[in-house]
């Protein structure tokens, strides 16, 4: 089968079609950024984009994305993911860091469908991916931030 | 920016410094292959790992300069999320003089004496006790100061100057009055040629402007665009996958095991028994994990651990009426005070067992050799993993190399054995690289638990209504006693639970404390706020409960006994203050807890706010202020206490594994409940610097949340809650 895989065309070769997108992605693309957590969709940390939307990847088929665009945090791009991963450094919201690129991919979603959200939006968007760190308040500082930016077209450093 | 990046072991660790006998942490066991596939690739040899191989010049175990002017800090401790791997460059770098944008990060797993975690156990490379700054604090100064002062020997060296014509800043040495300067690059090669000071002088606070600074995490590029690599995320030449599964309790063995139609699916290349399980190695995870569902075993069960949770709440309680080992810190005479006290209060307290629901679940990546072999996991010591991995493969403990990746989230949990056990099993049987992945179930059913205990307190009060005598007694099951018997062996009874059960943090005149072991059928171990999550709860609860008995405001009521520790008084003031205690908005309710330890050398206090909606409790604010000494970062304090209070409301709100016959009964986060966003207060922390040695701070933020919440639950229902999760036990959360 064929995915479009952060930008490439890349085919998968006899895999199996109940294979969860992430096992293709962490296994045979060789891409680790993105996590598993819990297998079931529970906690998020393997968030990712199939077009353009949030999946949860750990319970997602890989015979689903056929053809369709599948974006991890190492193919993230654009004003909306420069802002996000920019807010997110400057302020130092990693702690264990091991959910943020699943906080990461929820957040440039919600900012990418509602540039000004609101905490209700944010608290929405955000609450399928759980932290065991603790870093929630920080996150959504970072987002504000992020959205912020993106309305005032600030560029940091 | 600095980078983090990994810096390999070095052969041939020195083994002084393993001083256990790797038999007694694991348990022996044979494990013979059922399937083994010929024709397979031999593994890669092991990497000797010189020095050269990350650049510079090493001065010495925590440091090394290059000709390039990068200064890279070794850090033997393991970055879990708490910002050592931030904090500890910070120190060396402002002691060192050198420039934070030249500074990198470096993890070593060498298990060399300077590494050595002095404060916990012995002999152990360990991170572990939130002991990281404030242990390697003066050794890491004293490390840069000798690199500092061989830079300057160097330095005059070819100027002809006395040394303290010399200063030495931003990675420069400098001749003040002829302004004259060399950079550390320029220096590096003949500073390490420098013979090496004995008694470096030390700089002064105020010579080290780096201390203090809300320097950004060295980390939070990485963790912000994937590359940062975990555990889970090391993928070794050749290597295969391997799913397990354990037995349903602690001390299962596989009686029978039919493995034909695992053994015939897809890229499977081994289908065999573990010491606890069973175990498929594939070409692939998810062919390791479809594989598995075909697998058919039985287990012969250990009878001794299948209690559930409602007999061993029983056998705890029944704990409590034998007689316990009593707390060292015991003084006065608690029965004669408590026989002339005006009132007494009484209250028995459960704490359920916990799971640390770390988001990466455990694995381990192994190659093994003939006689050796390199581990690639999240450790949190690697002594322990390299004792786990040479007991299970009857090697030298030598011949382990350990890799330390970052670790998605620690808690006290990456202590187990049997990840590293089977990994290296596994690797050895299949002739290749292997990693063993646990799957969410597994990890919580084998996890080695936070304890289970019930608690019986009595607090004596004097006519003025302050404390006269108190009175604590726990029954659970100890960490040392379970996960370091060696350590228990010399020095029961004390364990965790005994440890700090009369801490001290309230001047009461007379106190009594004991603790009864109850041995639990599950695995005991580690956990972030360990026994001071309890001993603070049932404390702070209790002189809350004195406080309104005794109708005095809980804050000027803790300041009133607070009078002789104007650090403590200090604290509780801020908390206050910062909270903007009584005057809470309309309908809400505040609660407030504080804590001194002197094992962390800290003193916090939190308020939480609490909201009743019509949907039910909602925890809408939380304020802490803390004086733990000195600060090195006080960005990377407020972050970890915000993320303890997080921790510890999670704890006391949410969390309960339960036990039938011995296994638990939680699958998933789906039954096992952590605080989640849209669950999470606002919250607002005060961190002070005070004095010149820093104390702790990773675990502090869950000392006292629990009893600031139970506080403020008192005062918006007007009942106590003694019995953890407040959600299983009466408190309808929104």
């Amino acid at each position: 089968m064929k995915l479009i895989l952060n930008g490439q065309e890349r085919v998968l070769d006899e895999v199996a079609p109940d294979m969860p997108l992430l096992w293709a992605i962490r296994d045979l693309a060789g891409l680790t950024g993105t996590k598993f957590g819990c297998g079931m969709a529970f906690c998020g940390v393997c968030t990712v984009h199939v077009d353009g939307k949030p999946v949860r990847s750990c319970s997602y088929p890989v015979s689903a994305v056929a053809g369709r665009k599948v974006t991890t945090i190492e193919g993230v791009s654009g004003p909306v993911a420069r802002a996000i991963q920019g807010a997110w450094t400057r302020n130092s919201v990693p702690q264990c860091g091991y959910c943020q690129s699943g906080q990461i991919m929820s957040a440039i979603a919600l900012l990418a469908e509602n540039a000004r959200p609101s905490r209700e939006d944010i608290e929405t968007a955000m609450s399928g991916n759980l932290c065991r760190c603790g870093t929630y308040k920080r996150i959504k500082a970072a987002i504000v931030e992020a959205s912020l930016d993106l309305a005032t077209g600030v560029k940091h450093g | 920016m600095a980078n983090v990046d990994k810096f390999p072991p070095a052969a041939g660790m020195d083994r002084r410094d393993f001083i256990f006998g790797s038999a007694a942490f694991v348990l022996a066991f044979h494990m013979p292959p059922l399937a083994a596939q010929p024709g397979r690739k031999g593994p890669p040899a092991p990497k000797s790992a010189p020095i050269a191989d990350f650049g510079g010049q090493r001065f010495n175990a925590f440091l090394t300069v290059g000709s390039d002017d990068i200064a890279t800090a070794i850090i033997a401790q393991t970055e879990g999320g708490q910002g050592n791997s931030t904090g500890m460059p910070q120190v060396i770098a402002a002691e060192l003089g050198a420039d934070w944008n030249k500074m990198r990060v470096q993890f070593s797993t060498e298990r060399r004496q300077e590494f050595i975690n002095t404060k916990l156990y012995k002999g152990l490379v360990l991170t572990a006790g939130s002991s990281s700054v404030s242990l390697f604090y003066e050794p890491m100064r004293r490390a840069a100061a000798a690199t500092r002062e061989m830079f300057v020997a160097a330095a005059v060296m070819r100027w002809g100057v006395a040394p303290g014509e010399c200063d030495v800043e931003n990675s420069k040495v400098v001749h003040r009055s002829s302004g004259r300067r060399f950079t550390f690059g320029e220096l590096a090669e003949a500073a390490a040629r420098q013979s090496v000071p004995q008694n470096p002088s030390l700089r002064k606070l105020s010579d080290m402007p780096l201390i203090g600074q809300r320097v950004q995490r060295l980390d939070a590029e990485a963790k912000s665009n994937g590359s940062a690599r975990f555990g889970l995320d090391f993928k070794a030449p050749g290597m295969l996958w391997a799913a397990v599964r354990h037995g349903p309790v602690r001390g299962s063995t596989v009686a029978s095991l039919d493995a034909e139609a695992a053994r015939k699916a897809p890229g499977v290349r081994l289908v065999t028994k573990i010491p606890q399980g069973v175990a498929v190695v594939a070409d692939h995870y998810w062919q390791a994990a479809k594989a598995l569902q075909l697998v058919r075993e039985t287990y012969t069960q250990n009878p001794e651990n299948q209690v559930s949770t409602r007999d061993l709440n029983g056998l705890l309680r029944a704990g409590l009426d034998q007689p316990g080992d009593p707390a060292p810190q015991n003084h006065g005479d608690v029965p004669t005070a408590m026989a002339s006290a005006a009132q007494v209060l009484e209250a028995e307290f459960t704490f359920p067992i916990l799971y640390h629901s770390c988001l990466e679940p455990v694995s381990c990546t192994a190659s093994v050799m003939a006689d050796a072999c390199e581990i690639w996991l999240s450790t949190k010591s690697p002594t322990l993993d390299a004792g786990f991995a040479a007991a299970a493969l009857g090697i030298d403990p030598a011949k382990v190399i350990v890799h330390n990746e970052y670790q998605g989230g620690d808690f006290g949990r990456r202590s187990g054995f049997e990840h590293v056990t089977e990994a290296v099993l596994l690797s050895k049987a299949a002739g290749r690289p292997v990693k063993v992945m646990w799957t969410r179930d597994e990890d919580i059913r084998n996890d080695q638990f936070r304890t289970s205990a019930i608690m019986r307190a009595r607090l004596g009060l004097g006519p003025d209504g302050m404390p006269v005598a108190w009175d604590v007694r726990t029954a659970s099951d100890g960490v040392w006693r379970q996960l370091f018997p060696w350590f228990y062996a010399e020095m029961r009874p004390l364990d965790l639970p005994l440890l700090t059960l009369v801490a001290g943090g309230y001047p009461i005149p007379s106190e009594y404390g004991s603790y009864r072991v109850v041995p639990h059928p599950v695995r005991i171990g580690a956990f972030r706020g360990n026994s001071d999550q309890m001993n603070g709860y049932v404390l702070d609860v209790m002189i809350d409960e004195a406080a309104h008995a005794t109708r005095q405001d809980p804050v000027a009521y803790r300041l009133k006994l607070l009078a002789g520790d104007p650090r403590a008084a200090n604290i509780v003031r801020r908390a206050a203050a910062l909270a903007g205690w009584g005057q809470a908005p309309p309908g809400r309710s505040q609660g407030i807890a504080y804590i001194q330890s002197d094992f962390y050398a800290t003193r916090i206090a939190v308020v939480v706010e609490v909201a009743k909606t019509s949907n039910g409790i909602r925890v809408t604010r939380a304020f802490a202020a803390c004086d733990s000494g000195l600060l090195i970062n006080p960005m990377l304090c407020e972050h970890c206490i915000e993320g303890g209070i997080i921790f510890g409301l999670s704890n006391s709100m949410f969390e309960e594994v339960t036990l039938t016959d011995g296994a638990a009964d939680q699958k998933n986060f789906n039954d096992y409940r952590l605080m989640r966003m849209n669950e999470a207060p606002d919250i607002q922390v005060e961190v002070i610097s005070v004095g010149e040695t820093p104390g702790s701070i990773g675990e502090i933020g869950t000392f006292p949340v629990g009893a600031a919440l139970c506080n403020a639950l008192y005062r918006a229902n007007g009942k106590r809650y003694w019995a953890q999760p407040f959600a299983k036990n009466g408190v309808a959360f929104e």
